[in-house]
């Protein structure tokens, strides 16, 4: 009886349905994160009376940051699940994070009046701050890299194969990134993002490696049909 | 239409046409001034509203605020055209500009000259100019931190309107009564939604005169940990509670600050939601502007006591503090 209940729960979590339902609840969770660490929500006067240069462009970049995050999950487990529109989702994580570095340093340049030299070649001097930004920027590099190892991966198979394959270093510095000075992560909706995000990124491995597990763990039975 | 037969067409048209039409007809003036409100700014808005354009809207903005000629009109804002000059207040020279044929509205543009361009000289309007000041005294006394409604003062002025054309001395109102309740009314609160951006050299000033600033360092503990202002207090945007909020409201100016004061401004601006009046964000922006006046912060190694010290001293002679650092 229990273990025909587990078997249930199993199958329930490993379900089409339960992957988009937790998909939805990301989109959702993502606006909540969003205005979690923003008060007001940018209007549609972009350059409002009053409002200190750059203000909307910050808030903006954040916007663009969390989708990034959303993106980068979701294009995770079409890696893990081999799933087709690969290149797109990774190119739209590419433009997310462009745009969320972009708006930001388009930012600070509008709030300090000059170029902001220091978001061009971050460096952790001292810093948590800067610690922070040199994770960031650094994930930043990965993530150009990845693109261009997964665009070029026919020319040099192996090689692309490997740089593509330095992903899981790139996610880790973008959430580490994020946890140490987004200031969403610690809200409830934040933290609900993420973990939201991390049990997607679990789900997909676990119907990944489900297969080959399954004779030494009966429990874990692959899925017939996913969706990512 | 042949060929066309989307049912929700005429609807959409339908729906286009109202929402061109509506923003077309609802468009009226907008007047724009700074939230230093002075006797001269309240009368400006009351001869505005009841005499120039019944239909005109004010918006307050922070001071320091840019305001651009798209925005609206600016009044007693600096560099606008209506801002008080050394020989008329911004109530005459909108008196001049709209050329109102009624003579009382020019007789307490006189009382506003009296009050606001020449009170150390006697002239037949000074004992009226000298009551109305007394009024808005009285009336701004009996409200927290003098922020009485909006309505008070336009309901004062029509009440000094109507003793003027019904040729009776304004000296007869010895007390006004505002009937305008002590909380915000929708005027004001629209107005303490907003932030204002206070100059560096503005805050020490105040906290040499004494009055309590309290800085908010919203940055994250690990970055309040390496340095902060003396004093300030750590509080996330995240953290904030009905409690923290309540023990800010004893200070006299609440400033947010982070590192560039995006964090800060998002902060500053929550507080002013939740009834904080006197919420601002300081100029230069941020603790990079507060470093780059080379103002005293508090480091690791010193204790916050001694940081707090420098810090008043700094205050106390923020002349030299600040031209040491210039």
């Amino acid at each position: 009886m229990k273990d025909a209940l587990l078997m249930k729960n199993a199958r329930m979590i490993k379900s089409a349905l339960f992957m988009q339902r937790l998909q939805i609840f990301l989109v959702i969770v993502l606006f909540m994160a969003w205005a979690a660490c923003i008060y007001q929500l940018p209007g549609i006067d972009w350059h409002s009376i009053g409002l200190p240069a750059g203000q909307n462009y910050y808030r903006f970049s954040k916007f663009a940051a969390l989708t990034a995050i959303l993106l980068m999950s979701l294009q995770v487990c079409s890696g893990f699940l081999k799933k087709r529109g690969h290149a797109v989702l990774g190119s739209s994580v590419l433009l997310c994070t462009l745009t969320h570095y972009l708006s930001f340093f388009y930012a600070v340049n509008l709030r300090q009046g000059h170029l902001p030299n220091f978001l061009l070649w971050p460096w952790p001097v001292n810093e948590y701050y800067n610690g922070a930004l040199t994770i960031g920027w650094l994930s930043l590099l990965m993530l150009i890299v990845m693109a261009i190892s997964g665009a070029c991966r026919h020319l040099w198979p192996r090689i692309m194969r490997v740089l593509h394959h330095t992903w899981l270093a790139m996610v880790v510095g973008a959430i580490l990134h994020s946890a140490m000075i987004g200031g969403e992560m610690q809200s409830l909706a934040g933290r609900c993002f993420y973990l939201a995000i991390l049990l997607n990124m679990m789900l997909a491995s676990f119907q990944r490696y489900a297969k080959p597990l399954s004779k030494y763990f009966p429990i874990l039975i692959p899925l017939r049909a996913t969706s990512v | 239409m042949p060929g066309f037969n989307w049912p929700g067409f005429n609807w959409l048209v339908a729906a286009l046409c109202i929402a061109l039409s509506s923003n077309a007809f609802s468009k009226s003036q907008q007047y724009i001034t700074w939230d230093t409100l002075e006797p001269d700014t309240w009368a400006s808005i009351w001869l505005i509203k009841h005499h120039i354009d019944r239909d005109a809207s004010i918006r307050i903005v922070p001071t320091g605020a840019a305001v651009k000629p798209q925005d609206g009109i600016a009044f007693a804002v600096f560099g606008a055209a209506f801002y008080r000059s050394r020989t008329q207040s911004v109530y005459e020279q909108l008196l001049d500009h709209y050329q109102p044929k009624d003579p009382h509205l020019l007789t307490i543009g006189s009382w506003m000259h009296a009050l606001e361009i020449n009170p150390w000289q006697a002239t037949d309007a000074t004992p009226h100019a000298e009551h109305l000041a007394d009024l808005i005294r009285d009336l701004q006394g009996r409200y927290p931190q003098h922020r009485a409604p909006p309505e008070c003062y336009a309901d004062l002025f029509d009440r000094l309107y109507r003793l003027l054309s019904t040729n009776q001395s304004i000296e007869t109102l010895t007390q006004f009564d505002c009937q305008y309740p002590s909380s915000l009314s929708p005027a004001q609160r629209s107005a303490s939604v907003l932030v204002s951006q206070l100059p560096i050299a503005y805050l020490l000033n105040l906290m040499a005169a004494g009055q309590r600033i309290v800085f908010v360092d919203v940055r994250e503990p690990e970055e309040f940990a390496e340095k902060h202002i003396a004093g300030a207090m750590n509080l996330t945007l995240r953290d904030l509670t009905p409690e923290k909020i309540q023990s800010l409201k004893q200070a006299d100016w609440v400033v947010s600050y982070c590192k560039k004061d995006f964090r800060g401004y998002e902060m500053a601006q929550a507080l002013a939601h939740h009834g904080i009046v006197n919420s601002a964000v300081m100029l230069p922006y941020g603790l990079v502007g507060w470093q780059s006046l080379q103002l005293p912060i508090k480091s690791p190694q010193q204790s916050e006591a001694d940081a707090l010290q420098q810090l008043q001293n700094c205050a106390q002679n923020s002349a030299d503090c600040l031209k040491a650092a210039s």
